[in-house]
């Protein structure tokens, strides 16, 4: 018996070696490099921070499947991170160290401004550069490779007008005495969104008040004290972070608590809510790529918009890479301009012809700090965009 | 005409009024180190910031200690820092020949110091719940918490620092370093150990502006830089050097830009302090009360 016992785990030993072995057979090529360029420093480093957290998350799922399976072997992936500082100037250096450095696809800049500002570098150097800009010029730059996994600024400001009008209507019967103020900052991401919000406004026969603050302006009760006297009681903002929380504590201290708010996804992003109190926020509206109730992945509920956002670009790559076999940029770019229902954490991925790859956003009401979603707009089902 | 008849006046005098208190102390805080060594501390912004981050993310989130028990060990940290850069930076840096080497050297101190902090407690802002955070109504007018403490701890400050200067032999010690050191020392006065009490002095200073500025703009590593700049605006304009003429400009700057919103768009409030800067640089270099050194 004691024989028989002994012949059996040697040979369980023999076949788990075995296994062992032909785990070690795989044969490992030169690593892939993905290139970020973010701000690590300076006053817009927490985005960079959650940007990084969600590629090094995905990338640590693959590395740790073996990496990327390509018919010439296995690749591991390996981030390298760039400092940019939010700089326009500085963020053109770091994007062709990067590629300098062997990156074949280039995550962000983190604003939408840097983007614009990247078109001619990102032709030159022929690379696929993937990030959250939200600006509706982007596409207008018909920049083969530039993408974006997220709904731009036309199609969130559809979605928030209408939402501000639905609430009002709700309220009153109709949008008689309605008067939107629109609070924006004064770069790319604001004046942009605000001309989209002025154009949706009109077009739909709704008075608005426009009013434009500085990115990171930490106090905004003037601006709140003029939208008050211009009459305005309803508002949609498209701002940044500092900047939302600082209109939040404006109204809330003006004495607006029971007015309709709707504001770009900052609003749902866990730092940004951080710097408020309950009150301030409580049942304000926004669009959001990724909230905490969000179920959507089926995992633990709690990574922030950006990180959702850089751990679905790094998503999309990956994709790109196996399915063009390849990790040439050409042949990543092709393999994204194919790519058609491919699932990520923040929804669907369909590519058009220039840069947008999303097309469906959720909207989510503000409890108690907590960004709860209460449904979700496909732009691509219900206004035929994308597909 | 309409936006001006439905606009509650007395809420932009009381805001105004209330950021001109933040502004005028941070000219208090230029002033002294102008007094003491004669050099403007360009990292003066980064000493803010760090006494709100020591405040806010060591004392009150890491060790939730009490607020008073907070402020009290924020502002001793603060002196001993100061004490620390004086001794290491800014007595060797006013002995250099040119003053703009030393200028350069406080807006390097600024960036280090900057980055330590952003290294130290991570790039996310963050609020300090609870402290200052309420505020009471009065007709149609907000009165916020942190607007009246800033309001009485500003006179504070001031008053103070007179009774400090004027009654105390320490105090004394210091004007006669910041009208001629030389003389000073001669006088028996140690001036290296005079100026680092009044840097000790102004840091703390940069300290409680950190701690009143946390409930009205968060705690971030950019939280005051328009702060910092206008009063520096508010310094010039209420006479550079003057204790009370940083007050007088401050208020004149934070009452100047929230009624220019009136005029002009929003956008640009910002600018106004330094319009009225340079105005004065042209019209009245000395200030509204010209300095005669404490």
């Amino acid at each position: 018996m004691k024989k028989l016992t002994a012949i059996l785990l040697s040979l369980v030993l023999i076949l788990a070696m075995g296994v062992g072995l032909v785990e070690e057979q795989k044969v490992y090529g030169e690593p892939i490099v993905f290139g970020l360029t973010t701000p690590v420093t300076g006053a817009q480093a927490a985005g960079g921070l959650q940007a990084q957290n969600g590629m090094k998350l995905r990338i640590a799922e693959e590395n740790a499947n073996g990496g990327i399976q390509l018919s010439d072997g296995w690749h591991m992936i390996e981030l390298k991170v760039e400092d940019d500082q939010g700089d326009s100037t500085l963020c053109d250096t770091t994007v062709r160290k990067l590629v300098s450095e062997g990156a074949c696809a280039i995550f962000g800049p983190y604003f939408s401004g840097m983007t614009l500002a990247l078109d001619a570098t990102i032709r030159e150097l022929q690379v696929p550069l993937i990030n959250s800009a939200t600006s509706i010029k982007i596409p207008a730059l018909e920049n083969p490779w530039i993408w974006r996994t997220r709904c731009d600024d036309g199609l969130n400001v559809l979605i928030l007008g209408k939402a501000v009008i639905d609430d009002y209507t709700a309220l009153h019967g109709s949008t008689e005495g309605l008067k939107v103020g629109i609070v924006c900052a004064n770069d790319e991401t604001g004046t942009s969104a605000a001309a989209s919000y002025k154009a949706y406004f009109e077009k739909n026969g709704v008075a608005y008040y426009e009013d434009y603050h500085n990115k990171d302006d930490a106090d905004l009760s003037a601006y709140v004290q003029k939208a008050i006297a211009a009459g305005v009681n309803a508002w949609v903002s498209s701002t940044h972070d500092i900047a939302a929380a600082a209109l939040a504590k404006a109204m809330y201290e003006a004495g607006l608590t029971d007015q309709i708010v709707y504001m770009n996804p900052i609003l749902a992003q866990t730092e940004v809510l951080n710097l408020m109190e309950p009150e301030w926020v409580e049942g304000w509206g926004c669009v959001s790529d990724y909230a905490a109730s969000d179920t959507r992945d089926g995992k633990d509920p709690t990574p922030d918009v950006q990180g959702a956002l850089y751990y679905s670009h790094t998503s999309v790559i990956i994709e790109a890479i196996k399915r063009a076999d390849s990790f040439e940029p050409a042949a990543i770019r092709d393999a994204i301009a194919q790519m058609n229902g491919f699932e990520v954490v923040v929804g669907t991925v369909y590519a058009s012809e220039y840069t947008n790859l999303l097309y469906e956003i959720s909207i989510a009401k503000i409890r108690d700090l907590v960004p709860t979603i209460v449904g979700s707009v496909s732009m691509a089902s219900d206004y035929g965009f994308g597909e | 005409m309409s936006i001006f008849a439905n606009l509650n006046i007395l809420q932009f005098v009381v805001t105004g009024v209330a950021m001109g208190f933040i502004y005028a102390l941070v000219a208090t805080e230029y002033t002294l180190i102008f007094n003491a060594t004669g050099l403007v501390n360009f990292a003066h912004e980064s000493f803010i910031v760090l006494g709100a981050y020591l405040f806010g993310g060591t004392f009150v989130r890491a060790l939730e200690l009490p607020f008073l028990v907070a402020i009290l060990l924020t502002l001793v940290a603060m002196a001993a820092f100061g004490v620390m850069v004086s001794t290491i930076v800014l007595n060797p840096l006013r002995n250099l020949q040119f003053i703009t080497y030393a200028m350069f050297g406080t807006m390097m101190l600024s960036r280090i110091i900057s980055e330590v902090v952003r290294l130290n407690w991570g790039p996310i802002p963050f609020s300090v719940k609870g402290f200052l955070r309420s505020s009471i109504r009065i007709g149609s007018t907000v009165l916020t918490q942190s607007y009246l403490y800033i309001i009485g701890v500003s006179i504070v400050v001031v008053v103070g620092l007179q009774l400090f200067f004027r009654h105390t032999k320490a105090g004394k010690a210091m004007i006669c370093v910041s009208q001629n050191k030389t003389a000073a020392a001669l006088m028996g006065i140690n001036v290296t150990k005079s100026i680092n009490m009044t840097v000790a002095m102004s840091a703390a200073l940069c300290g409680l502006i950190g701690i009143l500025c946390a409930p009205l703009y968060n705690v971030s590593t950019g939280m005051v830089s328009a702060a910092a700049l206008k009063g520096f605006c508010a310094g010039v304009v209420g006479g550079f050097g003057s204790y009370y003429g940083a007050i007088v400009g401050g208020i004149l700057i934070g009452l100047l830009e929230q009624f220019g919103v009136l005029f002009f768009p929003t956008v640009y409030k910002d600018v106004v302090a330094f319009a009225v800067m340079i105005v004065f640089l042209l019209l009245r270099p000395g200030g509204i009360i010209r300095a005669k050194k404490a």
